[in-house]
């Protein structure tokens, strides 16, 4: 009877954290889908953001929940600017070239964090997360329910975005065909810029939620990075639901690790699992993804 | 045809190595120290540089290799006692086999997925080497505390080992450019879905580089251990060294076969003057100065010295 | 026994059918011109042949062994090389390097003999002076010729074009069509796929149509494009 308990408190676990792997992986989806650019500084964006939140909550005592859109709004401006100024000269040209890019993009904002706020790793204290929701003999904190729903919420809000408005409309066309998007009065630059700023302000708001029950650290990024190249892989690159699909498998597979194998394990098996879904189906593991 | 080969080049090379053989004995302890790390970096910069620079290939996982070298040849330093040398050796040709074992399926990856394929191998097999000794019976790795290896005699067997494998990746890299198989390589990069319908085998081919590369970067690895003492899994197999090698590769010229040559140079010096005591100021400076190249000069210190050269014969014309 | 021989060979991408049970010979020193409406499977039913897709039933054989399923450089190292629809190059490379990857890997030369065979080549289809250019910096219908060079330094037997001559004027369609006879003057056997039923007309041997997919009607040149069901693909059924 244990067992089944430990199995389904294991799930819930894992459950919860896929729906934020899921939106810390979205803007990744995004920003590759539409301008193929591979972020290697997605994570240190996830960074940023969890320290916007953890400034913001401890230095001038905003709501945690308010540090939300703050969030979006710092990183999606840079974002905006990243893309508009340094990146948009990375298109047409070879992947390496934007990889290399982005990382010295990450080095940058790493060892800026590093200088102003130093290595140390810092925990967010807040009051009404404290208490955790008691569900028979299952223990669900609330940080981390309010993190999985804000987070599913925002991957969800994104795919509306895409589908149903005019921005988004102009947005997937520049995707397939850029060329085609400037002859009907779309200008690409604009797009890749909103784009990359759209994507950056989920990812911080991503880092704001992880915040909410996990250290901040300046080197934070680099393993987020990873988690989100694996949920994108794992849900199938350039198709931006799949990453709700890949988180869910990423946080189970984790959740799983910790519960039976051990903790530290769980970052061998995230890549473990990234590079088998690579290797032999890269489509995804729903099969949606686009092949190379 | 005219003869190509060797070229004034290839003699200006060999001229040099020549300086280096005999460098030892004209300067101090601490310049050679530096030289050594200068040759390891152009090493491994040259392996990676083989890889993405000609064949086209970007491997963001090559530190495995470093790792895996540098733990096998202290144990079997350690536990078998072998010297040095053969220590170094044998790790090179395990490096070998694993590398044959992990290329065949992982260089059918193509662009993005390879990078990130090889990525995730690389982070999967720090975390491995950092959970053995608790996983296994076999102490091998020394989990997060590392492993110590007997102090070595003096300085000079590491400057020489780091240069022969510095002045062997360089020549690879010289002979690629107009033997039989650079050309395939160089098709590969250029257009691999065009060197297959002409008859280039590029899995054979990929591998081939991949699997020699493994040799070499597996050596630098066994060889730093053994020189710094101390090894440790999180530093050993750290993400931090396949990203030097990139940028020292991207810094001195990407498919050159001196641009990593120039780039460990320059970036192993630029951190021994600035390094230790402004770190954050100079990887910041970094950061901007591989988003500068990348955009504006991506040809790399050797793409300006061959702009030089070519302005200066086109100005005696 | 063929040179080439197709039987039964079907391709499908999920639900679309591109090739439905497509049966063609091609004896040694021929020259066949398969022609159709776009979207006929002409490129599909070639890339089937040279290995860039697996059929999804029937098979290949070339000079009595079975080549279905075989990677593109094995079936390029076997004698069949084909050219691109829209011409692909190495482009930094030399236009003699291009020749010369694929006389070093298709042929299997060595080194000095390879390079002799790359200028051989390129001199025969007129960009012997554009030799050391790098290859990106040649026109639209040079890279065709440099494309060609290329198929013919594989040392293949058996070439096919792919719509080698879309998009010249008369004058550079005859001169292709005296270059490709210079081609099977030279002992090679020669697929064609062409829309210009003129470059047909004057180089083919034999003529096989496709639409939809399947074979609609094969023999000489002449009489394969009077056929009714060729002209009501083309036109529709009202000029049949």
């Amino acid at each position: 009877m244990t067992f089944l308990v430990d199995l389904v408190q294991t799930l819930i676990n894992g459950i919860l954290q896929g729906g934020v792997y899921a939106a810390a992986a979205v803007g990744l989806s995004l920003i590759f889908g539409v301008s193929g650019i591979l972020n290697a500084a997605h994570g240190e964006l996830i960074m940023l953001g969890a320290f916007a939140t953890y400034w913001l909550f401890t230095l001038y005592h905003v709501d945690a929940l308010l540090t939300l859109p703050i969030s979006f709004v710092l990183l999606g401006a840079l974002g905006y600017a990243l893309q508009y100024f340094v990146l948009n000269r990375t298109l047409g040209r070879p992947l390496l070239l934007s990889l290399l890019v982005t990382f010295g993009i990450s080095l940058i904002l790493v060892n800026v964090a590093l200088r102003l706020w130093s290595a140390d790793h810092r925990m967010l204290r807040i009051p009404y997360f404290e208490h955790s929701l008691v569900v028979g003999p299952f223990i669900i904190p609330l940080s981390r329910v309010v993190a999985c729903g804000v987070g599913v919420g925002m991957v969800a809000g994104l795919s509306w975005l895409l589908a149903s408005t005019r921005l988004g409309r102009m947005i997937r066309a520049t995707a397939q065909d850029w060329e085609m998007a400037r002859l009907v009065g779309v200008n690409p630059r604009r797009v890749y810029a909103v784009t990359f700023g759209l994507g950056a302000g989920v990812s911080g708001v991503a880092g704001s939620l992880v915040a909410f029950y996990t250290p901040v650290e300046p080197y934070m990024g680099l393993t987020y990075t990873l988690f989100a190249f694996a949920v994108v892989v794992l849900g199938g690159l350039g198709y931006t639901a799949g990453v709700v699909w890949g988180g869910l498998a990423l946080g189970v597979a984790q959740a799983l690790t910790e519960t039976y194998l051990e903790a530290g394990l769980s970052l061998l098996v995230a890549f473990f699992l990234l590079y088998l879904v690579l290797r032999f189906m890269p489509a995804g593991i729903i099969g949606k993804g686009r092949l190379e | 045809m005219l003869r190509r080969w060797p070229t004034s080049t290839d003699w200006i090379a060999l001229a040099v190595f020549a300086i280096l053989l005999l460098l030892p004995l004209g300067i101090g302890a601490y310049p050679v120290r530096v030289a050594t790390v200068i040759f390891m970096w152009a090493a491994l910069a040259g392996s990676w540089n083989l890889l993405a620079g000609y064949a086209g290939a970007v491997d963001l996982g090559p530190v495995v290799y470093h790792g895996l070298g540098a733990f096998v040849t202290a144990a079997l330093m350690l536990k078998v006692g072998l010297p040095f040398l053969v220590s170094a050796g044998l790790a090179g040709v395990v490096a070998m086999a694993v590398a044959f074992a992990v290329g065949t399926p992982t260089l059918r990856l193509r662009g993005a997925y390879f990078a990130i394929g090889t990525l995730a191998l690389a982070e999967s097999a720090k975390q491995l080497a950092l959970a053995w000794d608790r996983l296994t019976p076999i102490p091998l790795t020394g989990g997060s505390a590392g492993i110590s290896l007997p102090l070595s005699a003096g300085y000079l067997v590491f400057y020489y080992v780091m240069l022969a494998l510095m002045g062997g990746v360089t020549a690879a890299a010289l002979w690629l450019r107009h033997s039989k198989f650079g050309y395939g390589l160089r098709a590969v990069g250029e257009n691999d879905r065009l060197a297959e319908a002409s008859g280039v085998d590029i899995h054979r081919l990929k591998r081939r580089l991949y699997v020699g590369s493994a040799f070499v970067i597996a050596l630098t690895g066994g060889t730093a251990g053994y020189w710094l003492s101390y090894i440790n899994a999180m530093e050993a197999f750290n993400a931090s060294v396949t990203f030097q090698m990139v940028v020292m590769t991207l810094l001195g010229g990407l498919g050159t076969p001196f641009g990593p040559v120039l780039g460990a140079a320059f970036l192993t010096l630029v951190s021994e003057f600035l390094g230790t005591r402004f770190v954050y100021h100079y990887l910041i400076a970094i950061g901007v100065i591989i988003v500068a190249i990348s955009l504006f000069a991506p040809s790399g210190l050797a793409g300006i010295a061959d702009l030089a050269r070519r302005r200066r014969t086109q100005g005696a014309m | 026994m063929s040179l080439l021989e197709v039987r039964g060979i079907t391709k499908s991408f999920g639900s679309l059918m591109a090739v439905n049970g497509v049966d063609l010979a091609l004896e040694e020193g021929e020259i066949l011109g398969i022609i159709g409406p776009n979207g006929a499977g002409k490129s599909t039913l070639f890339n089937v042949i040279a290995g860039l897709e697996r059929p999804t039933a029937g098979s290949v054989t070339y000079r009595g062994r079975s080549i279905a399923g075989l990677s593109p450089d094995a079936v390029c190292r076997r004698g069949i090389a084909k050219t691109f629809q829209i011409p692909q190059l190495f482009p930094r490379l030399t236009v003699a390097e291009n020749v010369l990857v694929a006389a070093l890997y298709g042929r299997g030369a060595g080194l000095h003999d390879a390079r002799r065979e790359a200028r051989e080549w390129l001199v025969f289809v007129g960009l012997g002076e554009k030799a050391q250019m790098p290859a990106e910096t040649l026109s639209v219908p040079e890279r065709r010729r440099a494309d060609l060079a290329r198929v013919m330094a594989t040392g293949a037997s058996l070439i096919l074009l792919d719509e080698n001559m879309a998009g010249l004027n008369q004058k550079e369609v005859e001169a292709a069509v005296t270059l490709l006879r210079g081609v099977r003057a030279r002992g090679k056997s020669l697929i064609v796929t062409e829309h210009i039923m003129g470059a047909i007309l004057g180089l083919a041997d034999r003529a096989l149509v496709l639409n939809y997919g399947e074979k609609i009607a094969e023999g000489a040149p002449a009489d394969v494009m009077r056929d009714p069901a060729v002209i009501s693909a083309y036109l529709g059924v009202a000029y049949a």
